[in-house]
């Protein structure tokens, strides 16, 4: 008989453990380190001047004064613009096959990025700026939100080609990405098909 | 005493309670697989088999009655009736040996299934290449944190789970100058921001917010979700109230995926309400994700992160390959590829630890080998009397 109550005393123990609602707790963590703009941001990395560089279907022509970064499997093309007060933007070429979830989806993950809320699909097309290149079009956005209490951007843009979802990038501190804009419209117009 | 105790123990052991429990969860399977249609799996679970009793709210009354016994509770009750059974019928002799092992690996079973509803944690890690993480995130539940940001080299953290935001008290923390209380709490909303949304939109709830980014967003609430493939994405309005009265009313949702910044006593904290973190003694670092597909094709045939684990310690440091049905195994976590996105250079992998994750192997086995043997038994018995 004993047994049989320090059974029932067992279960209802245990059974009442789970009924337990999570206290509020305090811990101490070292600071994060946020994560690299590119994995492959390393010492070895060497410039290599202007870049006109072709990968996976794709040709393109840097600015000059962006910084090359070693590309990998993910990022086609990787740069990194830096101004007089070591702001840096990072500048990424990143291709996908298929459609990567959607249009919507992706933009709405840059501007999550930017730390702006994401928007319904129909609001995210009307944030679409529709260019044409040579050989693309793209679908062109720029939104400017808030990192780190700093005005931080990101401008990008989305098209399609060899059966890849292409997103060409550039995101940093407002300052230097404002300065690049410029440079960064005019890359995009040197995108074409290698050959 | 002894008599006084009989009709608990002849109720305990008694079949008729057996057969009566037994019919109750065939019932409750019965009607939670019903419910499933609309509550998805983790509701059904929640609400049917990780409980004592079901709750069904009444309409346009505002409160529950529990109307039938939960999961907990029958197997609770299942499980005694078990044990008090073999206790008191059990009779150590050869013949029935089977019987007894084939029942203890029952009661293995009922208890592993026991202790993994309790103790097992479900979460997921989001990597980044090139990032490192000690913590893994809740798939379902949110906190609400403030941390003192103040020192350079660590942040002092006070988690609110989002459960207590439906307290009515203020919630009070030693390591907090000041006290939250929580305006309002919506557990499923939509933000978007105010100057893009078009006037008159209804379903637009009352901003109480007057610091941070707040004021510049609208809030939709929505219905809660029991989607498996959605989540609930809560959002709330917290004031903070000091000594000297309040420092201001913020709006939280884990859609702000920025923290809030102020200043209170010379010591600089962040606000936000963010998925529930679990913090780990080793970091784990994603090396290289791929995504393979077959060739002259775009159809996935394998995704796999690389990734290197790195105790706090220093004594292990090591790389390993996850991907499909070859998970990471460390410390009692198993870290699963989960999904990926090598288009923004991201992979989650599913982090579970289970502390009873080898209980049912042992239950069958146990159970395996009692009827092997009960049956060997009385098959010998059987060929020795034909001969």
């Amino acid at each position: 008989m004993p047994s049989c109550l320090f059974t029932i005393s067992l279960v209802a123990a245990l059974l009442l453990t789970g009924c337990q609602k999570d206290e509020v707790h305090a811990y101490r963590v070292p600071k994060e380190v946020p994560p690299p703009s590119s994995a492959v941001e390393t010492a070895s990395t060497a410039s290599t001047g202007p870049a006109a560089s072709a990968q996976g279907g794709l040709t393109w022509q840097a600015p000059d004064h962006w910084e090359e970064l070693t590309a990998n499997g993910v990022r086609r093309g990787s740069f990194k613009a830096t101004n007089a007060a070591g702001d840096t933007a990072d500048i990424s070429l990143i291709a996908f096959p298929g459609d990567v979830g959607g249009l919507a989806a992706n933009l709405n993950r840059w501007r999550t990025q930017v730390g702006l809320n994401p928007l319904p699909e129909a609001e995210v097309q009307t944030t679409i700026e529709h260019q044409d290149t040579p050989y693309f079009h793209l679908d062109f956005v720029n939104y400017l939100g808030e990192s780190n209490g700093l005005p931080t951007r990101v401008a990008g843009a989305v098209t399609s080609h060899g059966g890849e979802t292409w997103f060409f990038k550039i995101i940093g501190p407002a300052t230097i990405v404002d300065a690049e804009l410029g440079a960064f419209r005019a890359f995009l117009q040197t995108l074409a098909p290698s050959r | 005493m002894a008599n006084s105790l009989n009709p608990l123990l002849k109720f305990f052991t008694s079949l008729r309670l057996t057969v009566v429990l037994l019919v109750t969860s065939l019932v409750l399977v019965f009607v939670a697989t019903l419910a499933q249609v609309n509550l998805g799996i983790y509701g059904v679970q929640e609400m049917f088999f990780k409980s004592f009793l079901v709750w069904v709210e009444i309409p346009n009354l505002g409160f529950s009655l529990p109307v039938f016994p939960g999961g907990y509770l029958i197997g609770g009750f299942l499980m005694v009736n078990l044990v008090t059974s073999h206790a008191h019928r059990f009779r150590l002799t050869w013949k029935k040996a089977g019987i007894q092992l084939t029942h203890f690996g029952l009661i293995v079973l009922l208890v592993g299934e026991l202790i993994t509803g309790i103790l097992q944690e479900d979460f997921s890690l989001r990597l980044e290449e090139g990032e490192t993480r000690n913590y893994s995130e809740s798939f379902r539940r949110n906190e609400i944190v403030l941390i003192d940001k103040t020192d350079p080299t660590f942040d002092d953290v006070v988690a609110i789970p989002e459960a207590h935001l439906d307290d009515s008290d203020p919630i009070q923390h030693g390591q907090l100058p000041f006290r939250v209380v929580t305006r309002a709490h919506y557990p499923n909303a939509n933000l978007t921001m105010l100057n893009t949304l078009p006037a008159g939109t209804p379903g637009v709830a009352a901003n109480l917010s007057d610091e941070g980014i707040g004021p510049r967003l609208a809030l939709l609430p929505a219905p809660f979700t029991y989607n498996d493939e959605e989540r609930n994405l809560p959002a709330a309005f917290v004031e903070l109230v000091g000594t000297d009265g309040s420092l201001g009313t913020w709006l939280l949702s884990p859609m702000l995926t920025q923290p809030q910044t102020f200043e209170h006593d010379g010591r600089t904290w962040n606000i936000s309400f963010r998925f529930e973190r679990e913090y780990k003694p080793f970091s784990l670092s994603l090396i290289e994700l791929k995504h393979d597909i077959y060739p002259g094709s775009t159809i996935p045939k394998n995704f796999s992160s690389l990734v290197r684990l790195q105790t706090a310690d220093g004594s292990e440091d090591r790389e390993s390959l996850i991907f499909m049905n070859e998970p990471l195994r460390h410390e009692g976590y198993t870290f699963y590829q989960y999904q990926m996105d090598s288009a923004n250079g991201f992979s989650v992998l599913q982090v579970v630890r289970n502390p009873a994750r080898s209980l049912p192997y042992v239950a069958c086995a146990l159970m395996s080998l009692g009827l092997l043997w009960q049956f060997t038994y009385h098959l010998t018995k059987f060929a020795r009397r034909r001969s």
